[in-house]
């Protein structure tokens, strides 16, 4: 048996590259220790990754006791389960919106398990993500609204999502909760993606036999899965690196079109960040030209401070809201989202109330002071 | 019995190592399919008849046809109920069913151990179809 290890988070990224060839990861060579097993486990549950952690155990790549695998299987079954019902309400909500003409696109999680992993069982997700056009945006949500979905933040100021926002998260009344983008972050970097080019692919799925859906294309899945790997949480979580390793290292991806992509959207030092962070989690051998390239690059200062304001240790709302001032296209929108955030109507910014343009001036001095 | 079974067009599921989960988009819950039942849901991936289904887990679990026929039915008559299979009668179309709670369906779990030689054997807690109640719980 092997002891408690400080943390489980190494073992858990060589359990991440199941059905990846080359990895560097070791195993360990007996079973862990049960409080080391219900550590890996807790993990791999909230990082969402318990089908590799059943398929780790399943292989013999990862050595377990049959209580320690039965653990795991039903731990994977809980998760399976609440992804069976978010897909029930994904096409619920797809069909609500496509009644009216809203048309949508899945991202990550339903969308990830069917196109980019070869068993769907494998990717779980916690929630339903869809992209909206910004021209449907407050539309999609009063509908949603009017059959039972609830805001869990109002909108800073009306029209506020539509313009400048990511989007909005709304709960349904069993408490399942779906996402509707607009774009992919909060902040300067969601502000510089080309929306057209979300729109300009798709690619199809059909589930419960006959019901197609739509996904971003392959190379706009990559960027997203890059968002969201260094730009969703500050300590980035496993599974989009999976996703991104999983998509780069697909026969079918276009890495001339993905970093045509990357530099028209102002995203090139994400990219490059989230594909070298994430060959460096999962310790995979495999080079491709997209890998090179990401270990090549050099940021210019610009995108080094936009990408501080969502990790360095004073980075907040106003910061990165400051930052997303300078990312806006002319001074008429840059008006109305300093407005927008200075005059909210029933939003809360930052979990904060106002005044709002004194953090934001200050926040603005602290990047300047910062280069 | 003239007609072929399939899977219901409203239905998602979810392969789980020895289990298959089960979610029909008419009612809610989630149903899991153990042992003999993840190779049902295999055999009803295209139409197929009764006799081919007893045929097919006859030969797999080594197990006399007469002795597969009652346990299949039952499993196949469940399922239908729950809205999760459809049964298409020679020129006609399947109705709609009310959905049902799952009863337990079992092979005789001596004969399928004995019978399948793959190391593990279809006992009374795996073989079959059992509802999985706790799976909605599981999921909130």
């Amino acid at each position: 048996m092997i002891a408690v290890a400080e943390s489980s988070r190494p073992l858990l990224a060589a359990v991440a590259t199941y059905g990846l060839l080359g990895s560097a990861h070791e195993f360990p060579n007996a079973a862990l220790e049960d409080a080391a097993f219900d550590q890996l486990l807790d993990e791999a549950t909230t990082q969402r990754l318990t089908g590799a952690l059943v398929n780790s155990i399943a292989s013999g790549r990862l050595p377990a006791t049959d209580a320690q695998a039965e653990r795991a299987s039903d731990a994977h079954f809980a998760a399976l389960c609440h992804c069976l019902e978010l897909e029930s309400l994904l096409l619920h909500v797809v069909g609500a919106l496509s009644e009216h003409s809203i048309e949508s696109r899945v991202l990550k999680g339903s969308a990830a398990a069917h196109l980019d992993y070869p068993d769907p069982a494998q990717r779980t997700f916690v929630d339903v993500d869809l992209l909206i056009r910004s021209e449907d945006f407050d539309r999609a949500t009063a509908l949603l609204t009017s059959h039972g979905y609830r805001r869990t933040v109002a909108e800073i100021r009306p029209g506020f999502d539509r313009r400048f926002g990511k989007g909005c998260t709304l709960t349904s009344a069993a408490g399942y909760e779906l996402d509707l983008h607009r774009t992919f972050v909060t902040g300067p970097f969601g502000l510089t993606v080309r929306l057209d080019d979300l729109w300009a692919d798709a690619t199809p799925w059909y589930l419960a036999g006959d019901k197609k859906l739509l996904a971003l294309g392959r190379e706009q899945r990559l960027l997203h899965a890059c968002y969201h790997a260094v730009l969703g949480d500050r300590e980035p979580r496993i599974v989009p690196q999976r996703d991104i390793a999983a998509l780069v290292l697909s026969d079918d991806l276009d890495e001339v079109r993905v970093r045509e992509l990357a530099y028209a959207w102002r995203s090139e030092f994400v990219v490059a960040k989230a594909i070298t962070l994430a060959w460096r989690t999962l310790a995979l051998a495999d080079e491709t030209a997209l890998t090179a390239w990401a270990k090549r690059y050099r940021p210019d200062p610009r995108s080094e401070h936009a990408f501080a304001t969502y990790h360095v240790d004073h980075a907040n709302y106003a910061a990165r809201s400051w930052a997303s001032l300078r990312a806006l296209p002319n001074t008429r929108s840059r008006a109305s989202f300093l407005y927008s955030l200075a005059f909210p109507q029933g939003g809360v910014i930052g979990g904060k109330p106002l005044p709002f343009v004194r953090r934001l001036m200050r926040a603005g001095q602290g990047l300047r002071a910062d280069r | 019995m003239s007609g072929e079974y399939g899977r219901a067009a409203n239905v998602l599921w979810r392969n789980a190592g020895d289990r298959v989960l089960l979610r029909s988009l008419d009612h809610g819950g989630v149903v899991s399919l153990e042992g003999s039942g993840t190779m049902l849901w295999e055999l009803l991936a295209e139409p197929i008849s009764f006799d081919a289904i007893v045929a097919a887990m006859s030969r797999h679990y080594a197990i006399d046809p007469e002795v597969v026929r009652e346990p299949v039915a039952t499993a196949l008559d469940d399922l239908k109920r729950a809205n999760l299979v459809t049964f298409n009668e020679h020129g006609a179309a399947a109705g709609e069913t009310p959905p049902v709670s799952l009863t337990a369906v079992q092979l005789p779990a001596q004969q399928a151990a004995e019978g399948t030689g793959h190391g593990k054997p279809a006992g009374p807690s795996r073989a079959g179809v059992s509802p999985r109640a706790r799976a909605a719980e599981a999921a909130q």
